[in-house]
């Protein structure tokens, strides 16, 4: 007979239960401990290593010897002590509504922008640059996010200050709405997306976020090469040995300097402005300049002390403000009455049945080979097989600079380990695609041919006339429907009937 | 305990059955959620109603045979297991019933027989008959009025420019944002780029998967004007999920690069319903 | 005899099976912590997550990057498929009960059976490199459609972990072919005198079904794999279409075509998806019959529905592909056969609700986990009538409705068998009981939580949410179904944390279990005549078949089971 239920389980249910529980809840206190332990702390910005690298590397350090621990602290604790952490970013000694910095950025958009992705509070729309930016440009705007090493071309580091596809000139930064407008059309033929699904605030608090981060990755290049010409037993910032800035009591901090915006409203009031303190007058340059440390650092600092002296902190403190924060700042905030040129675009452009337009485009076609030279980088054919070992700027910032071979891994090595990408040759686009990175309006073009592309080889064509920079967009536009070397994505005809 | 396997068991008919009722009807709500908005979202594309009714009508009848078998499943248990109080219930002797086996044969393949021919003109309606128009006195096939183009990550719309015809210089493309007239039907031609994509608007019942080296169309007409969102449904890469573009249904006549007559998107981001039409 | 020889590398099938068992049932956990990362991810996303966050992301605070979320999903699915199901079912349980249940000594070629094992660590390794590749492993999905899987520049993962992944994929199917070919001779060859084919268990049955499936369908995915790595390193074009753009770089090379690629995979991978379920299906039958104490019904009707489901398998793979831009007139065919496909497994279920009426059901673990089998089985197999009608499918293809489906079907069905099964066979393979209490905790709480998480999903499908997506959150149609994504979540989680009590039942029952007898559950087939555990060898004594396996409850007879090989006729006498 079929035994019955309850001899069926007589198993080691009863005999063992005890230890089964105890089993069960020791495992429960590991799982609880794992989820503790898997707490990850606040993100921090990541320190410019790429940049110290390479400041040893120049001031011809011996190999292997780096800077005073002291020089990489103080720069650190200056940056955050300006401009906070990425959870919570400040403004380098604003003060009041009234202050310019406050007008280039809005303290609630940096709000929204800046911190953790919260997604369970369905209304707000914070930790926008994390969710929809970190991933590839990183949390320090540094371009090297998790997923930048897998892309072509390289996300772009916002810390040099340099941006590529903006209505206005080579050396001056890019309008809010030149950003804006990037975000919204991405960046074609790149791994930039579009983000035009974006509410309109949204696209604003990461414009402003982006020039915060960008503003602070200058600030931090500056201050590093400032401490280049520096020996080891002088400092920035002249506390006594062995003491950070990140340690003065909050209280001493806040009485050092000048509220910013007094010493901007006396900068730009005149060229000649007063010294406000301590410093060279003449080392402040309006237009930013490369961190240049030869005429920088001789008066900052002398030797360490031993004894704390609040009036030399703020005497040190406010002359790198001035040397460093200042231009940066000056050079931001001109694109705050940064009108875009009007461009007038003539009718001709847009429209294929237009009288002139063959005319145009065989004037462009003349150019193109003549006088504006594109032949040279995008080749024969417009593919861009014509001058292709160029760099960009940041790569030459570091590559060129100690004359680098690129070919040679090991020769950069260093730089690599330091965060810098392999480098690349940056290629002249491919006109018979018809991808624009800039954006193919006839304007984009326009611009891109008149102010030519920062940062790259591209240059700004200003010999050209208007016209003849027009009768260009018009050839250039119409080169990847050519029938001569048509590309092969190019549809093969026009309102072609599906495959099936 | 037999009892409470027989009652965990009944909860499959009552909660899959009851949850599906919720959801359709819209009302109620699970622990403060509310049900409503659980089901299909609103249609606003008459070619594809026939797919919701389809929707509609499978779910039916799999309700009632999920309602059934489960629950004959649930009552198997309740009456037929082993306890004490049954001891002397042998087990039936039975190897199989020819009558009982042929209706549960025949009835479902014939269900499932109607199914499959019953479906096929929506299938043709949405897939392999393209809509036609007059012009002219002759009736032919709608020309796709725009190109979309499925890259990583985003959705390129090509509009043809002044001269009307696409795949010419002066075609004006614009990034994931596309406009749609209202009330007529629309074609469009669909391609990608780099690697498979997906079109598709849930809003609307479109999908169609877009491969490189392959052009595609699909067609709709949207009925309510608004602003509807094209995702890609085929895994294309790490940005898959950002890939989204916006679909403007507007009434005729389009305005700006919809119409060729600018350059520039005919608004950013105003919503449609209080866009002032111009023409 | 060695430890080595005797546990390691041992040519009998019962440790080869067992090896396959534990192996699979590790991959097992670590899909489904890859599980547990995607809910995180999906419920809180860019969140920092536990663990995986602080090692891998700690400069990003713990927040995953998105391609990080896309190897997640493809790993879960290619650990489940081809790491877990396919080898427990085929490789565990075949192994084990293939010879025991046809009476014979051994596998037909046992030391091919040991290489089949063996050649399953080239891949388990492949797949461990991989996770350690650039990018983290794969990213192209576990299906691995081209062009994304084959242009390095389009994804991540798609450099050296795609070509590991690849080669891992071609181990695997190494290792299935070598076991289907051993199945196939081992059960027409090696079955014992009296054995017919119409008195073979359905677990057989389906495990020969299967192993034709694999043996027919892999050779066409294996060709396919080496096709996709010669697009990848030798340059050629299979699956590369002409002038495909990536970024602004032209693709060198062209004239292949993408959708050749999801042809010869489904042309596999559909019959895998019978591959994983036929011998849940065998296996389930044999487990009610014997503790429903009754005879399985309708036996031919259900060997006939299996063989029509493993024909009409072949002819079915199209509707992977409805809306893939494949001719829309193919679909429409494709769409007929896939309806037909419904009904033998509909059949089968009502012969499995036939059985079950008017027995006696012993409400052991492994019996509930067979009637929770079927439970699931009607809901995922009755969405499957829904994603037959193609013009339903441009609605729901690559919408969580599909992901609630074959998660009903493979986790739902499949797994829980596979769990039942254990339990079942369990007292065979170790010679102990398993803790039923424990067992019935298990089964109580994963029934119901895995309808917590896979059954909201139905509603997700039908509002249109796509699969494969890392952050809904910033979309406008779907971000009001947050809350139901976070509850799926928590139901996860929990599920992950209740398989604990399988794991201590498992391991804790080969010490305190209570020792089995040969037949601890009166059931007819062969296996049971065995020692438990059987010896290398099997059987002592050679058997002769006398009758079907389900002879239970035979009016006349003091006992409700009556053995196969048990010579008594129905009057008691002894056949000669």
């Amino acid at each position: 007979m079929l035994r019955t239920r309850s001899e069926a389980q007589a198993g080691w249910d009863d005999a063992v239960e005890p230890n089964d529980r105890e089993v069960v809840g020791r495992l429960a206190l590991l799982v609880v401990l794992a989820a503790a332990l898997g707490c990850t702390p606040p993100p921090q910005f990541r320190e410019n290593a790429l940049e110290w690298h390479k400041q040893e590397r120049t001031a011809r350090l011996e190999p292997g010897q780096t800077f005073a621990a002291h020089h990489r602290h103080d720069v650190s604790d200056i940056v955050s002590d300006w401009f906070g952490t990425p959870d919570d970013p400040s403004l380098p000694l604003v003060e009041g509504a009234e202050d310019p910095l406050a007008q280039l950025f809005n303290a609630e958009n940096l709000k929204r922008a800046a911190g953790p992705v919260v997604s369970r509070d369905k209304n707000s729309s914070v930790g926008l640059y994390r969710r929809h930016c970190a991933h590839c440009h990183g949390v320090t705007g540094d371009g090297m996010g998790p997923t930048a090493s897998f892309l072509s071309p390289y996300p772009r580091d916002f810390r040099l200050g340099r941006f590529k596809f903006k209505s206005s000139t080579t050396g001056t930064p890019p309008s809010k709405e030149d950003l804006k407008r990037l975000l919204q059309n991405g960046v074609p033929g790149t791994s930039m997306a579009s983000f035009r699904l974006l509410k309109d605030e949204e696209l604003d608090a990461l414009v402003d976020y982006v020039i915060y981060l960008s503003m602070r990755g200058m600030v931090e290049r500056f201050l590093v090469a400032a401490v280049r010409d520096l020996d080891d037993d002088q400092r920035l910032v002249n506390l006594p040995n062995g003491m950070r800035f990140a340690e003065l009591p909050s209280k001493a901090k806040l009485e050092i300097g000048t509220p910013i915006s007094s010493l901007l409203k006396s900068a730009s009031d005149t060229t000649e402005a007063e010294p406000v303190d301590a410093g060279d007058p003449t080392s402040r340059a309006t237009e930013a300049a490369e961190p240049n440390a030869d005429s920088v650092v001789e008066t900052v600092s002398t030797a360490l002390q031993t004894a704390f002296d609040p009036a030399k902190v703020e005497e040190d403190l406010l002359y790198l403000v001035e040397e460093q924060l200042l231009p940066i700042s000056e050079k931001w905030l001109g694109i705050l009455d940064n009108e875009p040129q009007d461009i007038e675009v003539p009718e001709w452009v847009a429209d294929r049945g237009h009288s002139d337009y063959s005319a145009q485009v065989e004037a462009g076609h003349k150019l193109y080979y003549g006088a504006a030279n594109c032949v040279q980088c995008h080749g024969e054919t417009g593919v861009g097989d014509g001058q292709t070992n160029n760099y960009d700027d940041w790569t030459n910032d570091w590559l060129k600079v100690e004359g680098l071979d690129p070919n040679k891994p090991e020769a950069w090595a260093g730089y690599v380990n330091a965060g810098a990408n392999p480098p690349r040759p940056i290629l002249p686009r491919n006109l018979r695609q018809g991808v624009y990175r800039g954006g193919d309006l006839p304007i984009d073009l326009f611009r891109r041919i008149r102010n030519g592309i920062e940062g790259t080889p591209m240059p700004a064509s200003l010999t050209l006339t208007d016209d003849q920079v027009w009768a260009l967009v018009v050839y250039v536009r119409q080169m990847p429907y050519e029938p001569l070397s048509r590309p092969a994505t190019a549809p093969k005809s026009e309102n072609q009937r599906p495959t099936r | 305990m037999h009892r409470f396997w027989a009652v965990l068991f009944s909860l499959v008919p009552v909660l899959g059955i009851g949850l599906y009722v919720l959801a359709v009807v819209g009302k109620g709500s699970i622990g403060g959620f509310s049900l409503a908005g659980l089901w299909l979202p609103e249609n606003a594309n008459p070619y594809t109603t026939t797919i919701d009714h389809l929707f509609d009508l499978v779910h039916i009848i799999c309700g009632v045979v999920l309602g059934i078998t489960t629950s004959v499943l649930a009552y198997v248990i309740w009456r037929y297991a082993d306890h004490a109080g049954r001891k002397n219930e042998a087990a039936q002797y039975v190897t199989h019933h020819a009558l009982l086996e042929w209706i549960w044969t025949v009835i479902p393949g014939a269900i499932l027989v109607f199914l499959g021919f019953y479906q096929l003109q929506v299938w043709a309606d949405n897939k392999m008959n393209r809509p036609m128009q007059t012009i002219d006195g002759n009736i032919q096939a709608i020309e796709p009025m725009a190109l979309v183009v499925g890259k990583q990550f985003g959705w390129e719309v090509y509009y043809p420019g002044p001269d009307g015809r696409l795949g010419t210089s002066d075609d004006l493309r614009i990034e994931n944002d596309l406009t749609v007239p209202v009330g007529r039907p629309v074609v469009l031609r669909v391609e990608a780029q780099d690697v498979l994509h997906s079109f598709a608007i849930p809003g609307l019942r479109v999908k169609q998967d877009v491969v490189p080296g392959m052009t595609q169309l699909v067609w709709f007409q949207v009925d309510k004007p608004g602003t509807y969102e094209i995702l890609c449904m085929e895994l294309c890469g790490w940005g898959h999920y950002k890939m989204r573009a916006r679909m403007k249904a507007v009434a005729e006549p389009l305005d700006g690069i919809a119409n060729g007559s600018s350059t520039e998107p005919s608004s950013t981001a105003t919503p449609v319903a209080d866009e002032e039409v111009k023409d | 005899m060695s430890f080595l020889t005797k546990y390691v590398f041992s040519s009998d099938h019962k440790v080869i099976g067992i090896q396959f068992l534990i192996s699979s049932l590790i991959w097992f956990l670590v899909g489904g912590l890859m599980a547990a990362a995607m809910r995180w991810q999906l419920a809180w996303p860019w969140s920092d997550m536990p663990i995986l966050g602080s090692w891998l992301f700690e400069a990003e605070g713990g927040q995953i990057s998105p391609e990080y979320y896309t190897m997640l999903l493809t790993m879960h699915g290619t650990v489940m498929v081809f790491f877990v199901v396919i080898p427990i079912l085929a490789g565990a349980f075949g192994n084990f009960l293939i010879p025991l249940m046809i009476g014979a000594d051994d596998m037909a070629f046992p030391r091919l059976n040991m290489m089949s094992y063996w050649f399953m660590w080239p891949a388990f390794a492949c797949l461990l490199l991989s996770f350690a590749s650039p990018g983290f492993g794969p990213a192209a999905g576990w299906t691995s459609y081209p062009p994304l899987a084959v242009f390095e520049e389009a994804a991540p993962g798609s450099g050296l972990a795609q070509t590991l992944w690849l080669t891992g994929l071609t181990f695997v199917g190494l290792s299935s072919m070598m076991g289907s070919i051993n199945y196939i001779t081992t059960i027409v060859q090696m079955r014992a005198p009296g054995m017919t084919f119409f008195r073979l268990p359905m677990t057989i049955w389906a495990m020969l079904v299967t192993a034709i499936l694999q043996a027919f369908a892999l050779p066409v995915l294996t060709a396919a794999v080496l096709m996709q790595i010669a697009d990848r390193l030798l340059g050629t074009c299979f699956f590369i279409p002409e002038g495909a753009l990536v970024g602004d770089s032209l693709v060198k090379g062209g004239g292949g075509q993408a959708l050749l690629w999801q042809h010869l995979f489904w042309f596999y991978s559909h019959p895998a998806v019978y591959i994983m379920l036929l011998p849940a299906m065998g296996m389930a039958s044999d487990i009610l019959s014997s503790m429903s104490r009754k005879p399985l019904f309708g036996y031919r009707p259900m060997v006939y529905s299996i063989l029509s489901i493993g024909g009409l398998g072949f002819i079915v793979w199209g509707h992977h592909m409805f809306v893939s831009g494949m001719q829309p007139l193919v679909g429409a065919a494709f769409m007929l056969t896939t309806i037909l496909i419904a009904l033998p497994s509909g059949i089968k279920t009502f012969n499995w609700l036939a059985t079950l009426w008017g027995g006696r059901l012993q409400l052991t673990t492994g019996m509930l986990f067979c009637m929770g089998f079927i439970a699931m089985f009607v809901i995922g197999g009755l969405s499957g009538v829904l994603m037959a009608v193609a013009p339903v499918t441009i609605f729901i293809h690559d919408t969580y409705y599909i992901v609630a489906h074959f998660h009903y079907v493979l986790f739902g069905g499949t797994s829980l068998i596979v769990i039942g099964s254990i339990y079942h066979w369990y007292p065979k393979m170790f010679g102990r009981m398993m803790s039923e209490t424990l067992g019935k905790i298990h089964f109580f709480t994963t029934f119901v939580l895995i309808n917590c998480v896979f059954f909201p999903m139905h509603f997700l499908g039908a509002q249109g949410l796509p699969r494969r997506y890392a952050d809904f959150t910033h979309t406008d149609s779907f971000a009001h179904l947050q809350p139901i994504n976070e509850f799926i979540t928590y139901s996860a989680f929990a599920l992950v944390a209740v398989q604990v009590f399988f794991i201590v039942n498992f391991f804790g029952s080969m010490i305190f279990g209570r020792r089995a007898g040969n037949n601890p559950w009166n059931a007819n087939t062969l296996e049971w005549v065995a020692t438990s555990p059987p010896p290398h060898g099997n059987f002592t004594s050679p058997l002769v078949v006398y009758r079907g396996p389900y002879e239970y409850s035979v009016p006349g007879r003091t006992q409700d089971f009556w053995m196969q090989t048990d010579p008594e006729d129905a009057d008691g006498h002894i056949a000669h």
